[in-house]
Order: C-alpha cells, then structure tokens, then sequence
C-alpha cells in the first residue's frame, strides 16, 4: 500500500491544529502558528534535552529527595530508599506507584526518546511501524512522571508541625523536577512527523 | 510551487539548545568538586561498643553545636571494638587536638537530673570534648561515658576504696557538709575484691580534701529514737535516692596537707565511724595461741606496751583450713588481729601498710612477740599485748595460707594469777572471828581479875577499918602476902600476861591489812570489778603536730 506524507502531497501539516495548508504558507491560517514543513534541529535538540536530562537523573536518584525532621531526629531518604521502605512497610501499592512513576516511567521515556532519534536519524526505513508505537508511549508515560514531585510537594506541603514533624524537600526533588521537565521539552522538541517520511520505503535498501 | 522566494539563511550547525546540557555538566561537576573541596578532615574513633551509633545519622558534637557526621561504623579485626569513621566539618578542625575526647553521650539519669534527654528521641550522639595539644590527630580512642575531666574542667581526682558499694554509682555526689563538690565517676572492682569508685572534686573544692580527711557513705538517713525525741539525719535529697559520698575531717583533727591526684581513702560506712575508727588503713596478722583465749573478744584491743595499736578482728577456728589443722597434733587457736598502721608508723596510707609490714619484720626479729595478757582480775578479759622479749631467739614473720603470722609467747602471767589467787584464799582462811573473841575472854577475865583485886582492897580496907585487925599485924601481914602472891599472877613474866600480849598484835597486823583493802575500796568502788581504766585511744593528726 502506497502512503504519501502530507509533504510529499505537497502540503504542510499544522503541529497544533492538525490542519493542512499549502507549502508556500507560512502562517496557519486557523491557528496563526509558524508553519515549517519539518522542525530544523529537531533531533539535535531532542537529544541535547535528553543529554540534560540523563545528567539530571543521576543526582535525582543518588541524592535525598526529602528530609524527615522527627522529633529533632532526622532521617533523609532517596527515591529508590523510599521505595524500598515502603515495600518493607506492605505499602505495596504505593511502592509499585512511585516506583513506576520515578525509575521505570522516566527511565523509559529517555530510552524510547534515544531511540526514536537514534532510528529516525540513521534507520530512517526501518521499524516504522514499532517507531509510532513507541512515540504514543512516550505520550502515555509521559504524563505521569511528575507524580514524585508532586508526593514530594504535597507531603512538604502537609508536615511542618515544628519540632513534631517537619518535610523538608531534599536536592533530588529539584533534580528530579529537571528530568521530568526536560524529558517533556525534549519529546516536545521531536517532530513526529520525521517519524513517517519514509514511510514508502519500509524494508528497502536505499 | 510557490512563486514566492524562499529567503534563505545560513544557520549554525549546531542547536543552542546543547547549552543546556553542558551547562548542566558544567554545574554538577561544580558541586560535585565544591563538596569533596569543602568537605573536613576524616577521623578514626574506636569505641568499645557501637551502641546507638548510626553510620549516616549519628552526629558529633561540640558543646551542643553539630561538628561532622559519622559516615561507616566497621568492626575492629580483634572483634573487639568498633571503629568509627566520621568526617569533621572543615570548621572544627581546630578542635581536633591531641587531648581531644570523644565519648557517646546517651540519656543517662542522676542526681544532678536527667541528662540527654534530647537522645531520647534523636539517638545518642558523639560528644566532642575540646583538648589542649597539637592540631591534626586522626585517631582517638572513644570512651562510653563522659571522661572523669573534660577539657579545662580542674580538680582532683581521688579513689575510694570499700567492700562493699552499698549505693554508689556513678555520677553519684560528692557531699562537703551537704554542699556538692564533686561527683562518682568511675567504679571498678578491683582483683583483691575491694570496690574502687573513683571520685572527682572540682577544683574551688579541692583543697578541702586534705591528707586526713575521712570519706564516708552518705547515701541513706539515720533514724534515732531518743529520750529528747526523733532524731532524723541525712545528708541531702538527691543522695538519698542515687547514694554518695560526704567527706569530713573527724572531731578534733587538724586537715592535713592538700590531697595529691590519685590519693587513695577508704570509705566509712557512716559518719560515726570516722570518729569511731580514725585510722584508714590496717595490716592484718595471725596469731597463733597453745592457751585458752577464754576472755579474749572480737574487738578487744591489742597493745603496745600499754598503747592501744589495733584490735581483734576475728577468733574462729575457722580462720586456717582443716588441712591446717590436722597437721597440728594439739591445735592452735588462731586469733586475727588489725594493727593501724598510722599508729606504729604514722603514715595511714597503702604505702604506710608496706612501711609497717617491713618494721613488723625487724622487730619479730629482734624478739618482738604477740601474747595474751590479762586486763582485769575479776572479769577475766583479757588483751592482746605486743611486746619485746629479749631473752628469745629472733624469730620471723611466716606465711600461712592468706595471713601473715606473728610468733607469739606464753606469758607467766598465768602462774602470777594463781599465786595471787592463793593468797586471796589464804588471807580469806584467816581466823579472824576466833582471834577476836578470844581477846574478847582474855580481856573480860583480865576484867574480873581486877575487880577480885578490887574486892581484896576493898575487903582489906575494911579489916584495916576495924580495931581488930589494927590490933592484929600478923594477920595483916598474912593477908598482904596473899595480896602479893595474887599480883604476881599480873607481873610481865607470867604467862597470862603474855597470851594477851600476843593476842593483841595479831589483831592489830589482822585490822592493818583490812584497812588497806577497804581505803582501795573507798577510792575506786570499781576496782574489785574492773582493772585500771585506759588511757584515751590515740587519734590521727597528733604526730602531723610534732613535725
């Protein structure tokens, strides 16, 4: 089956209104966003983004994310400590939740983003069809990776009784706000239309 | 396609976005070398137990203020001990001296209040107790609790020796009239079996403890039922719940010169006995008798040519063990005395018990010997005396089991006692009565004789009254030769007269010896009970005088 790409058909396809224009207009006449038949540097900032946020990561998981003042007793705890706490705890449910959220969700977000650029820039006719899957995933998973900062504010939030109890949010949770964010500037910043532009030429040697 | 031109630029590249990630780089790799730069010095503290030490958590401390964290607790290779590696925040490593003490401060209640009490909830942490000396000591060996003086704190440090703790523990108060100047901070019982407390006086106070001071228990009250009424005493509160110890300067003894760091004492049950028993410090010997020891009692006194120098201790069989014994064909009654060092050798100190055991050896060789002697007549008590006998061979000192033994004598006091006794009986023999009543008779009919002698003159005067003697001169001279034949009977050579010479000073020796005993009698009624009474017993401090 033969499908041509919006740009082979010799339009431009809006990345926020979805819709299709000429290639010689440069403003979207519904949404008034800068047209461009592909982003420039789509993939390099995509992978600069997701440099930062490998960089990022790093500190986001060896560092403490919140400090516990109890009773002039301090306890600091990381993100994978307190997991393992609450999985020591039988809170397993919420140990399967923030484990997800913090290590597996970011962790796959980065990997699936690698690859799609990786596969994009130097197998462009290859596994298109696993390409597309993997980018909705990113779009799935993507969404949840800012449940930890959110427990992290939430509970600072709630525990400043004075001497009794006091949340102190640690270094990590910065980090680790920096890894969700860049994570979500560099899925923003590829241009899922790079996926499909060689789409005809699925398993063909070029 | 579009007519329109295309305007076309050139761009770098490179995206600019990749400033973010370097950065990012840039930014950890700062932190990452501020903190290896800014993070202080590494020590090493061993520690005999590791209780309550939390690598990661436990901090140490300085006065309070958090000066380093401990980052690994690791078992020492002798399984012995712990080592603790902690890290000093830059900041403090002036305080890392070579004096410098570390020990774990847990929550720990006394007299003085609870203290911790903030480890309660927070878990024990590492004091740091600053130190003089040179800067950059990596190593220091932790103690478990706080040292006997940190830092400047200044004193002296004293040890009390006793057999039995009653109350004492550490942190207890050392009492001066019920004012605290010091405190209990270390017990050990040491291999002889003795209890040695340690005691640690701060330093305005120190110069109260002074070579004769007395340390006493001063945990615990007195209770007294009295003809004045209730009689209640107790050195203070907080004593009475966690015990202590008061020191005192016993009744009429000057203090003596200022306490040396490491003096030893020994601690009096209670504040009677300083004044009871001055002396600290006693050599214990063995005395073996061949003769009764009936009279003899546990706390009779042992003397020195009169002077008391100790007291009996024990008078059991008991005291040597049955092998002992059955090697001895009659047995010895062994007798166990103290003698107060400070009295023979005026130094009562541990030092003073090794001076006295040396003298104690020249002397026996010089024919000193221990004997039993006899206090007072009537009562039987008896004392220990020891004394020199110079007719004696040199003896010596002997070992036997755990007590050294002193040689002793049979004194001839026994045989004196007896002939004393006989001549008692004899003197109680006396016939007394019989003589008395015979001078008695020979006075009555010397009495009679005189009023026969009478009657004649009488019976004479009236022949002489009548004409017819006058008148008869031969009868008369008849009658004067009876008359002269009757006093001749009364003349110093007959023998009438002479029974009652004698008779009579035999009563007089007789009245002479009963004045005596009953004169003794008058002046001191106690005598026929008790022998001479003593001479007070000898205090401390009177030859610190005469130097």
């Amino acid at each position: 089956m033969l499908v041509k790409t919006a740009l082979e058909a010799g339009y431009i396809t809006c990345q926020t209104c979805g819709k299709l224009s000429a290639i010689d207009v440069v403003k979207c006449p519904l949404c008034y966003r800068n047209l461009a038949p592909r982003q420039l540097k789509s993939l390099q900032n995509t992978l600069a983004w997701l440099c930062t946020a490998i960089l990022l990561y790093l500190p986001a998981n060896f560092l403490p994310i919140m400090f516990t003042q109890q009773f002039s007793q301090y306890y600091s705890a990381t993100i994978v400590g307190g997991v393992i706490d609450l999985w020591q705890q039988q809170a397993y449910f919420i140990a399967i939740v923030i484990f997800m959220a913090s290590i597996v969700v970011p962790i796959i977000k980065i990997v699936i983003l690698l690859w799609l650029v990786v596969s994009v820039k130097y197998y462009r006719e290859h596994h298109q069809k696993q390409r597309s899957i993997m980018y909705r995933l990113t779009e799935i998973v993507g969404r949840w990776s800012m449940i930890d900062v959110f427990v992290v504010a939430i509970l600072v939030a709630l525990f400043q009784l004075g001497g009794v109890i006091t949340i102190i949010p640690g270094p990590a949770a910065l980090a680790f706000a920096g890894v969700v964010a860049t994570t979500m500037f560099a899925a923003k910043s590829f241009d899922s239309r790079l996926i499909w532009d060689h789409v005809n030429t699925e398993g063909k040697q070029h | 396609m579009s007519s329109s031109q295309a305007i076309i630029k050139t761009r770098p590249k490179l995206s600019s976005i990749w400033l973010i990630p370097i950065l990012a780089l840039l930014v950890s790799v700062w932190i990452v070398t501020q903190h290896y730069l800014d993070r202080g010095p590494e020590i090493r503290i061993t520690f005999q137990t590791a209780e309550g030490i939390e690598a990661g958590k436990t901090k140490i401390k300085a006065l309070n203020v958090e000066v380093g964290i401990v980052e690994r607790v690791e078992l020492h290779r002798d399984l012995e001990s712990v080592i603790i590696h902690a890290r000093i925040k830059p900041d403090a490593v002036n305080l890392l001296r070579k004096e410098t003490q570390f020990w774990v401060e847990k929550p720990r209640i006394g007299s003085r209040g609870i203290s911790g009490l903030s480890t309660l909830l927070s878990g024990a942490y590492i004091e740091l107790g600053p130190g003089e000396g040179p800067i950059g000591k990596t190593e220091y060996t932790g103690y478990a609790n706080r040292p006997l003086t940190v830092g400047k704190q200044k004193g002296v440090n004293v040890f009390l020796l006793s057999a039995a703790s009653s109350s004492l523990s550490e942190g207890a108060p050392v009492l001066y009239r019920g004012f605290r100047v010091g405190q209990i901070t270390h017990l050990e019982v040491l291999s002889s079996g003795q209890l040695r407390a340690s005691a640690f006086i701060n330093e305005p106070y120190d110069r109260l403890v002074s070579s004769t001071s007395r340390f006493f228990n001063a945990s615990g009250f007195s209770f007294r039922l009295t003809p004045e009424g209730m009689d209640f005493e107790s050195e203070s509160i907080s004593s009475l719940m966690s015990g202590g110890v008061a020191f005192d300067v016993p009744n009429g003894i000057n203090p003596g010169a200022n306490v040396k760091e490491g003096q030893e004492f020994v601690l009096y049950d209670k504040l009677a006995d300083i004044d009871l028993h001055p002396y600290q410090f006693v050599n214990e010997y063995l005395l073996l008798f061949d003769a009764s020891t009936r009279g003899l009692q546990v706390g009779a006194p042992v003397e020195y040519r009169g002077i008391p120098v100790g007291s009996v201790a024990a008078i059991s069989m008991d005291l040597i063990s049955d092998d002992i014994r059955n090697e001895q064909d009659v047995p010895q009654v062994p007798v166990l005395i103290k003698v107060d060092t400070g009295r023979l050798v005026g130094d009562d100190s541990i030092k003073g018990q090794k001076r006295l055991q040396d003298r104690f050896v020249s002397y026996v060789a010089q024919g000193m010997r221990a004997a039993l002697k006899n206090a007072s007549l009537v009562t039987g008590q008896r004392v220990i005396t020891l004394d020199f006998y110079p007719e004696v061979k040199a003896g010596e000192i002997s070992q036997l089991e755990r007590f050294t033994v002193l040689p002793t004598i049979s004194d001839d006091v026994d045989r004196v006692i007896s002939r004393v006794g006989i001549f008692v009986d004899k003197l109680n023999k006396l016939p007394l009565n019989e003589t008395v009543v015979n001078a008695n008779q020979t006075i009555n009919s010397l009495q009679l004789m005189i009023e026969q002698a009478n009657h004649l003159v009488k019976s004479g005067h009236d022949l002489l009254a009548q004409d017819e003697t006058q008148a008869i001169p031969t009868e008369l001279n008849n009658t004067l030769q009876q008359l002269q034949a009757t006093l001749s009977g009364l003349s110093p050579n007959a023998p009438v007269y002479q029974s009652l010479i004698n008779t009579l000073d035999q009563a007089k020796v007789t009245l002479q010896s009963v004045e005596r005993v009953s004169n003794a009698l008058d002046s001191q009624p106690s005598s026929i009970l008790f022998s001479e009474p003593k001479d007070p017993d000898l205090t401390p401090g009177a030859h610190q005088d005469e130097k």
